[in-house]
């Protein structure tokens, strides 16, 4: 917090760094009504407490923390944190923006300000990794020696298919050369069953893999360039409208981005409710050592202990007789849980209080939730201050926002996110893309408090809105057999694979035949058929 | 019997339509042996007794001859005449479909290889697969070295190779002439193999194992003709397809079926013997790492590739291969019996064969000299090629 003192400092290279700590879309909606993403609980740490961790104890010793929608909430956080004490090994400033709408705008941002002075780690405040990044900035810097105009290293962890923490909405394909690792092609897969690559590609490089196995862990190491490309070029919203237009204005530029491939450390990016699943669960299971429950990083009071099954308890909590904590379990300071109580694959945040007989299973119970007796809860996650009255069942995929009420005797839904209020216009135009529509309906309970939570269908980005709510605890499994399926029916067309889709095929006869029939029917003469059949050619 | 060797041997040389217009191709003096010598020196060097070589029926008996008598093999060759408007290599094949009993070693006849033949089959057998091709990486001296007869030849066409993270198994192959802007993937392949080392400085050597029911497949399928052009990027193509569920429900009775052909697929060639895939199926051996799908994806054709990475390999199909594979032979020169070589020559890097006179003063480098030519005084002959029975006269350069 003190830019004066540490211009000395300048001359020896201090290692900066960009959090970006909004994720300006909805997935965690309506959560993130409340609370800015970054600072949700993950294992009962706010997610941007780990990305500091992570970037303090690389080595980083400047951190500007780039936040748009709910902006003084993340202020007043790094103010209390232990980044604000004189003690602390890195400088966190906080940088705030209202209007920025994308990366883009937060890098332009950043340019106009001029913070940047040397390369620089670009992160998302929803970022675990335990990389050694002194390591990849080391690599860079090096090649920057050589070639100025490689713009950016780009980490990748190796992660096959099926790997679990692999966001299926964020799979990437990339062309790398084998020997300098550099970006030749990188695409998005989306839905798509297959992908072009260009000629060149292949052509220009001698040695190229193809690569599928990338998980896209968002940190990047940039060069003092990056910002003013982004200033340039309006266009730009993301990194991969960056990366696409570095890799086609290539020979007109010049300039070329790397990756870095990390294979036995970890990194991930909470960027949707599955990955919550995912990466508490990793948390839990000690795969981001040092990054564990136990590991205190935000400095609290009541610190937890790790004790057998990976089962995380604070001092203070109380533990009623007969109450069985199975395995992967975190417990907050100041909660209490009940007799014959089942809890296993779940984290319990503080101050809860859970009745007898509860059985909860792989879900995330915020801080200052009432669970009382009876109730079932499976895959969901409770907010802040939730209250579940007697014999409630919470179905798989649900997520209670902020303050919800439900019960008693009440069996949710699958997958249905709820809300304490009702919400109108007002907060859309933070979010332009997904106007709220609640209604109030009945079957929450008598003394339930709680609203369905929709996005509405009129945004013009059908598919994005399919995949939110497919996100939590469904898994998109769909897409496999089609595969499949289409390839069967290539079977006929041998080397010519040149004709049409086999999907095309299929919808031509189809009509044709239903053409015909429709002829036989309303007796269409002859030519009149063959014009009409032509004409679906 | 492990293997069945087959040595292509009917090309026709089209490519060097100069040269073989009065000699055979596989007879042409590669280090004054005839080319066919070197594949067949190879296949008696792993060990092979026997061979099947293939060749057209006009030059069976000149080649046996040349074979037999002159180099003075020992294994025991087999011949077989071709007519000569039956040129593909995937029909020769066909035709041998009665004496084939085993896998085979498919090899042409213009390799010159020191590649140890067990390095191949180790592969062949470790995966158990289906098509084991043998690439090399071209050498770079090879593309700009300037072609004897013709100038201005275009570069020799790229392929483009696929490999798995492991670096054997081949998953994609494309030459450079079917590309057009752009080429595709399958996800699916993606997800199976989702590393792909695509590599484009590597040619096919046309040395091949194949297992049995290939040729079986090529004797049913008619419209395969060429090995190298049709039947190895069909085959690495259908790697990856399912094989066909027998359709036994029939379409709804309004639609009248005619009559559906039932064509063989080449998945009911491929089956295997039921103790191997127990013996797969129980073995905790697997090809690939991060998913918990049976060995192999289940994939019942899989193709393989064994990279020569040091030695020496060229085809020699076309005029440049062939003079390179010449000096390549003869590192430094070689002089056949009979030659006359008058006062002050010079040759370098340079191969003469039988029988030659050489007049005086003449200056010879890096060019192959067949039997019988004459070369007369003061001559300057440099990268070329000199044809059997040839005269040059004096003062030529």
């Amino acid at each position: 917090m003190a830019p004066k003192k540490r211009e000395d400092l300048k001359q020896e290279d201090v290692l900066q760094a960009v959090v970006i700590a909004d994720s300006f879309n909805v997935r965690f909606c309506p959560i993130t009504e409340k609370k800015p993403r970054v600072l949700l609980p993950v294992a009962n740490i706010p997610m941007l407490d780990y990305t500091l961790e992570f970037l303090s104890s690389s080595g980083v010793q400047e951190i500007f923390v780039f936040c748009s929608h709910l902006s003084d909430q993340i202020r007043t956080h790094i103010r209390n944190s232990k980044w604000n004490e004189s003690s602390s090994s890195c400088v966190v400033t906080p940088v705030l923006s209202e209007g920025c709408r994308s990366m883009g705008d937060a890098l332009r941002e950043i340019d106009a300000k001029s913070l940047i002075r040397s390369d620089f780690v670009l992160i998302y405040g929803d970022t675990l990794a335990n990389i050694k990044l002194q390591n990849i900035v080391e690599e860079h810097k090096k090649r920057r020696e050589k070639d100025k105009n490689s713009l950016m290293t780009m980490v990748f962890k190796k992660a096959p298919p099926g790997h679990h923490t692999r966001c299926k909405e964020e799979e990437v394909v990339m062309a790398v050369e084998n020997t300098t690792n550099r970006v030749v092609h990188y695409r998005k897969i989306g839905n798509q069953k297959r992908l072009e690559f260009p000629v060149e590609v292949l052509l220009d490089h001698q040695d190229v893999d193809i690569r599928y196995d990338l998980l896209d862990c968002q940190i990047s190491i940039c060069s003092p360039q990056v910002p003013q490309i982004f200033t340039d070029d309006f266009d730009y919203q993301t990194r991969d409208d960056f990366v696409k237009g570095i890799l086609i204005n290539e020979e007109i530029m010049g300039n070329t981005i790397y990756v870095n491939v990390v294979k036995n450390e970890y990194a991930a990016r909470i960027s949707n409710l599955q990955m919550y699943d995912a990466i508490s669960k990793d948390i839990i299971s000690r795969w981001v050592f040092p990054l564990t429950p136990d590991s205190n990083i935000n400095n609290r009071e009541n610190s937890l202990s790790c004790g057998r099954h990976n089962v995380y308890l604070s001092k203070d909590v109380t533990l009623a007789r007969g109450c069985i904590l199975e395995e992967n379990v975190i417990v907050g300071g100041g909660s209490s849980i009940g007799s014959n109580t089942v809890i296993s694959q779940s984290v319990i945040g503080n101050n809860c209080k859970i009745g007898e007989n509860v059985k909860i299973m792989g879900s995330y119970i915020w801080n200052d939730a009432v669970i009382e007796d009876n109730t079932v809860i499976t895959k969901a996650i409770l907010c802040d201050s939730v209250h579940l009255y007697k014999g409630t069942t919470v179905q798989p995929g649900s997520v209670l926002s902020w303050n919800v009420k439900v019960g008693p005797d009440i069996t949710l839904p699958e997958c249905v996110k709820l809300t304490s209020e009702p919400i109108d216009d007002g907060f859309g135009d933070d979010l332009p893309e997904a106007d709220q529509v609640t209604e109030t309906s009945p079957d929450f309970g008598s003394r339930g408090k709680a609203y369905i939570f929709k996005a509405a269908s009129d945004s013009d980005d059908e598919e994005e809105l399919e995949l939110v709510h497919d996100m939590w605890g469904l898994n998109i499994q769909s897409e496999d057999e089609d595969d499949i399926s289409s390839i069967a029916s290539n079977e006929t067309d041998d080397l010519s694979d040149g004709s049409l889709p086999p999907d095309d095929y299929r919808m031509f006869y189809s009509e044709v035949i239903d053409t015909l029939r429709r002829a036989r029917e309303e007796n269409i003469s002859t030519d009149n058929m063959i014009l009409e059949v032509n004409s679906l050619k | 019997m492990e293997f069945q060797p087959v040595i292509m041997a009917a090309g026709r040389g089209s490519r060097m339509t100069d040269l073989t217009a009065k000699c055979p191709k596989a007879l042409l003096p590669i280090g004054n042996m005839p080319m066919i010598w070197y594949p067949v020196n190879m296949l008696e060097k792993a060990g092979f007794e026997e061979a099947i070589i293939v060749v057209l029926e006009s030059c069976q008996a000149e080649i046996q001859k040349a074979l037999v008598e002159i180099c003075q093999v020992k294994m025991r060759l087999d011949f077989v005449g071709i007519s000569e408007d039956n040129l593909g290599t995937a029909d020769s094949l066909r035709n041998l479909k009665d004496k084939i009993k085993t896998d085979i070693l498919v090899v042409s006849c213009d390799l010159v290889t020191d590649v140890s033949l067990h390095q191949l089959a180790n592969v062949h057998r470790k995966y158990d697969s289906s098509l084991t091709l043998l690439l090399s990486p071209l050498p770079s001296q090879y593309v700009d070295i300037p072609t004897p007869g013709v100038k201005s030849r275009k570069r020799p066409e790229k392929d483009f190779v696929g490999f798995d993270d492991k670096g054997d198994r081949v998953l994609f192959m494309a030459s450079e002439a079917d590309l057009e802007d752009t080429f595709t993937m399958r996800k699916s392949v993606l997800k199976k193999h989702p590393f792909i080392n695509i590599k484009s400085g590597l040619t096919d050597c046309h040395l091949y194992v194949m297992k049995k029911w290939i040729i079986d497949y090529l004797a049913d399928s008619q419209d395969k003709t060429s090995v190298k052009g049709e039947l190895v990027p069909y085959l690495i193509k259908k790697q990856f397809a399912k094989p066909k569920k027998p359709e036994k429900e029939l379409l709804t009775t309004n639609v009248s079926i005619i009559s559906e052909e039932v064509k063989p697929d080449i998945f009911s060639f491929s089956s295997e013997d039921e103790i191997i895939t127990q013996i797969r199926e129980m073995s905790t051996w697997i090809d690939h790492k991060g998913d918990m799908k049976e060995c192999y994806h289940g994939d019942r054709i899989r193709c393989y590739a064994y990279v020569q990475n040091n030695g020496f390999c060229v085809r020699a199909n076309t005029i440049s291969a062939y003079n390179e594979s010449n000096k390549q032979v003869g590192s430094e020169c070689l002089v056949a019996e009979g030659v006359t070589i008058g006062e002050k020559v010079s040759i370098k890097r340079s191969i003469i064969g039988k029988h030659c006179s050489i007049g005086d003063k003449c200056k010879i480098a890096n060019s192959l000299i067949m039997d019988y030519v004459t070369v007369s005084e003061s001559c300057n002959i440099q990268g070329s090629i000199i044809c059997a029975n040839s005269h040059i006269g004096e003062n030529v350069s």
